[in-house]
């Protein structure tokens, strides 16, 4: 377990990234230093649907972070019904990294804690989280998704969330 | 002496650049030198257009031919400004206009410090468009002074949507 204090020395840099990043986007990205959360909103443009995205940093890096989509009060994570549901993705990318996995909503993606075996997710392929990296040098390498700083997660995340419409339950 | 060389876009100085050139020394090796400090131009392009007084700089000839010590080069490259998601600031690079997508994404990737990935570029606008990597910058419409952004082309894992 690291403590509070140490994991917020190395997120803060990344977060000040990820919150330009944001600004840029006209994105609301909310930062809660002493719970190690980011919270941001993300709108469908068609019908202004509010999505939560939420990424809890607790052990970060030695950990992946933990990436949902959640109800509007922050805490209920995972249903179908909170979750943009992906339309046809055009290339250059090749599939959407929100996925229906044993009916609850996965953000699938190396960078996601939530996506490994020990996370109910459905990588066992990839190790634990806490070997995110190597699997980031593995997906990499097969041209899929990678993302190694919370801006660069946001960046992919937002990527694919344009490319969603609706929810998938 | 010392010659400063100023890189304009559209009347517009961009970049500008001293160096010491010895009164015997000729047009080319300035345009060497300029090349080095500067980065990012390569010397023959340098010497394509270079101007002083109004006046285009002649190969061949030496430093003392010339009375002007402001020396103009107007670049022909594109100058684009590119974000990166882990930064704050963004960098700028002058990139060929006939360069890939994908080339360009990675020099941009490699100064930002990311060491593996899929990089690519896409639009500020709403939605971002992202450039295929395969196309000249040309091709891909990118304009001078135009913003982009990193954004990394790796798929999903795997989609049981479909």
């Amino acid at each position: 377990m690291i403590p509070t204090g140490e994991t917020r020395v190395v997120i803060e840099p990344e977060i000040r990234g990820a919150q330009a990043w944001a600004e840029r986007r006209g994105i609301v990205c909310t930062w809660i230093a002493e719970a190690l959360e980011l919270r941001v909103l993300l709108v469908q443009s068609a019908e202004s649907t509010t999505f939560y995205l939420r990424g809890r940093f607790d052990n970060y890096r030695a950990l992946a972070p933990e990436w949902t989509f959640t109800d509007c009060t922050w805490t209920i994570a995972g249903k179908l019904s909170e979750f943009p549901k992906p339309i046809t993705v055009p290339p250059p990318v090749t599939a959407s990294i929100f996925l229906n996995f044993n009916g609850k909503g996965v953000i699938c993606a190396p960078f996601n804690r939530l996506a490994y075996a020990s996370g109910s997710g459905p990588h066992q392929d990839w190790g634990g989280p806490e070997q995110w990296l190597q699997a980031s040098d593995k997906t990499s390498a097969n041209k899929q998704v990678r993302a190694d700083t919370v801006g660069d997660m946001l960046q992919v995340l937002r990527r694919d969330f344009l490319l969603t419409r609706g929810r998938v339950a | 002496m010392t010659i400063l060389l100023e890189v304009e876009e559209q009347n517009e100085v961009v970049r500008s650049v001293e160096i010491e050139l010895g009164d015997d020394e000729t047009v080319e090796v300035a345009a060497t030198r300029f090349a080095a400090a500067l980065g990012f131009l390569e010397a023959e392009e340098i010497l394509e257009n270079l101007l002083v007084d109004g006046e285009k700089l002649e190969r061949h000839k030496k430093a003392h031919h010339y009375d002007g010590r402001r020396w103009r080069h107007q670049h022909s490259r594109l100058r684009v400004i590119v974000f990166a998601p882990r930064d704050p600031k963004p960098k700028e690079f002058f990139w060929r206009r006939n360069l890939i997508v994908g080339a360009a994404a990675s020099d941009a990737a490699k100064a930002f410090g990311y060491a593996a990935g899929n990089p690519g570029l896409q639009t500020f606008a709403d939605p971002p468009k992202v450039l295929d990597n395969n196309q000249t910058l040309e091709a891909a419409h990118v304009h001078c002074r135009e913003k982009l952004e990193l954004v990394d082309t790796g798929g999903g894992v795997f989609d049981p949507y479909r």
